[in-house]
């Protein structure tokens, strides 16, 4: 019996163990753009020479986030900067259209806290904290902020970390001054008639700095000016720089639904889990978001359902014994989500009907005996 | 002769063809965007980017169909944080852009980025209006909401926005929303929020919330002896973060 029980109490403090996160906060997150393409990997044309995707922006930029604990980020996605769960990194729409993850890094002595003393990452997640509800800036061209001039994904994260007095390009991103790695491309897309010719455009190869020459960039007022150049920030110019180091990655950072949609909460399963990132959770806020929420009824009984609930489920957060016995009342109605999302409406009815009219007929069959 | 008879029509024509549309194409322009940032076949990017740019024109005639937008439930939530972005900027009628945030805030379906935003544009409007709205989430439960609510109130700066602030730094236990606060406090110079960035900074167990109080503290343009006193102190705290503030602030 004792045996079994320090075996018990072992498994559970290795199951405790594994289960600990080590991505620190503050860590920077990196993922590829749509095909896994990203502006400055390879010599390959990247951005866009058609007009119209550069009006759009559509630019193959990839996309940086900053990772503030407790499986969150803050990240700048159009139209703001928003604070969301790590799983929206990469929303599942974008990873099934080819976004991949490149990894995270952190800034060089990360882990010495003689200089990164937990005050001063306090103050790096409470600054992003601050900018969440700023405007994202689509225009490229205040990249930085600060607030009333909006931020772009890569210039958010570099802000926030000159803000606490860490550069990440300390050789900026113009040329003359050592350290660090950009690149730049440049364009001649007239000579094309303005169509995407794969390494025609671009002269990407052995180039260090993130300058960036296109027809139609004084047209659109893409990028900064410096010196009578355009600069533009860019995540992978950003993620190539020696000032940081990689750092693995143990938080769930892809397939999410790319926001929070409100819409109240599965409060009760929340407190029976304990987490609102739950995978069961998931499931749940799918079917909410996918049926349940698409009827008249079905409305009526969430907003009835947001109204009474959370009383109940401040009641189950409180008793660890309620949270257990909530959690094996849900299985049930997991698996008929689960047969709903994963099948469609029809099967389910058939699953239900073959479930209620089962127990008639094998009861017929015994009394016919 | 007679070309001449045919040019200069042609030419009259040509104008008022050339001229007549850049008139009114202003007037189209918002008409047309407006129904673009409320038809709901189009993307939620398209939306988003169309609902910015009638807040960036200022345009009043868009405040009524981005009220609606906002409080429209059903609405994906960035087109409505994106309403609310714009509503901030055009800034009129502002007691309906005011009370459509409060019925949004209030309404089920906000998500947390959407709360975030709507008290960051009171804070942006210095909506001393809804002063109740925000001294309520600033006592709620949800830390994230209390810090942007410590936010909006230090932006506001009017008022009792300061004395809310003030109350709520003596019962808040959150670290993040303590700093946060007293960030907000040292947006609004005066002796009072000065007495108490310095207590912050002399006894405030949190080095977070001690070194915000030492930036606040160096950027007052006029500080009083107490306040001298304190950043002078602060150069043995026990926070490198601190000790490095003062030094090069009193630099």
């Amino acid at each position: 019996m004792k045996k079994t029980a320090f075996a018990l109490v072992f498994l559970l403090c290795l199951f405790a163990a594994s289960e600990a996160l080590s991505l620190p906060r503050g860590a920077i997150l990196y993922h590829t753009s749509k095909g896994d393409v990203i502006y400055g990997r390879d010599a390959a044309l990247e951005l866009p020479c058609s007009t119209i995707q550069l009006a759009h922006r559509e630019m193959k930029s990839g996309h940086v986030g900053l990772y503030i604990g407790d499986e969150l980020i803050i990240h700048a996605v159009f139209p703001t900067v928003e604070e969301t769960a790590s799983v929206n990194f990469i929303p599942r729409s974008d990873l099934d259209e080819g976004c991949r993850y490149l990894g995270a890094k952190v800034p060089l002595d990360f882990d010495n806290p003689a200089i990164w003393p937990a005050e001063r990452v306090d103050q790096l997640i409470l600054l992003a904290r601050e900018q969440v509800g700023a405007y994202y800036d689509i225009q490229f061209r205040h990249q930085k902020g600060p607030y009333d001039d909006g931020f772009t994904c890569v210039g958010l994260v570099e802000y926030l970390y000159e803000e606490v007095g860490y550069d990440i390009t300390p050789g900026g991103y113009y040329p003359g001054v050592g350290a660090g790695k950009t690149y730049t491309q440049t364009y001649n897309c007239e000579t094309t008639l303005w169509m995407d010719w794969d390494r025609v455009n671009t002269f990407a190869e052995q180039v260090e700095y993130s300058r960036f020459e296109h027809p139609l960039a004084g047209t659109l007022n893409v990028g900064m000016i410096h010196e009578g150049g355009r600069y533009m920030f860019f995540p992978y110019t950003q993620y190539l720089q020696t000032t940081t180091v990689h750092v693995a990655t143990d938080v769930p950072v892809s397939g999410g639904g790319g926001t929070d949609q409100g819409g109240g909460g599965c409060f009760i399963a929340t407190a029976a889990y304990g987490s609102a990132l739950h995978p069961h959770l998931h499931l749940l806020r799918e079917v909410r978001d996918r049926y349940v929420g698409n009827t008249v009824t079905g409305r009526l009984f969430l907003a009835a359902y947001e109204r009474y609930s959370p009383p109940l489920a401040a009641l189950i957060d409180r008793h660890e014994v309620l949270k257990s016995l909530t959690r094996f009342a849900l299985l049930p109605l997991l698996g008929l989500c689960f047969i709903l999302l994963y099948a469609g409406p029809f099967p389910l009815l058939a699953f239900l009907a073959v479930l209620f009219i089962l127990p008639f007929r094998l009861d017929r069959r015994s009394s016919l005996r | 002769m007679a070309l001449r008879k045919i040019f200069i029509p042609l030419l009259c024509f040509s104008f008022l063809f050339f001229c007549l549309p850049a008139t009114d194409a202003v007037e189209r322009d918002t008409t047309r965007e407006i129904a673009a940032a409320q038809d709901r076949t189009r993307s939620v990017e398209d939306r988003s980017r169309t609902i910015m740019a009638l807040g960036k024109s200022g345009d009043p005639r868009a405040s009524a169909p981005l009220r609606r937008i906002l409080k429209d439930p059903a609405e994906p939530q960035r087109v409505r944080v994106s309403a609310v972005i714009s509503l901030a900027r055009i800034g009129e009628p502002r007691s309906e852009i005011l009370s459509a945030c409060e019925a949004a805030y209030r309404g089920p379906k906000a998500g947390r980025n959407l709360r975030y935003a709507l008290l960051l544009a009171l804070g942006d409007m210095k909506a001393v209006e809804s002063l109740a709205l925000l001294s309520e989430a600033l006592t709620g439960k949800d830390d994230g909401i209390r810090f942007k609510a410590a936010q909006a109130l230090g932006r506001i700066g009017e008022g009792d926005a300061v004395s809310i602030l003030q109350s709520r730094f003596e019962v808040e236990r959150d670290r993040m929303v303590r700093a946060e606060i007293i960030r907000a406090l040292g947006r609004n110079e005066s002796a009072s929020v000065e007495a108490l960035l310095v207590r912050a900074l002399k006894t405030d167990p949190e080095p977070l919330v001690r070194y915000n109080a030492a930036l606040s503290l160096l950027k007052f343009r006029s500080l009083g002896e107490a306040g001298r006193e304190a950043l002078r102190d602060a150069g043995s705290d026990p926070s490198p973060m601190v000790r490095k503030t003062v030094r090069e602030g009193g630099r």
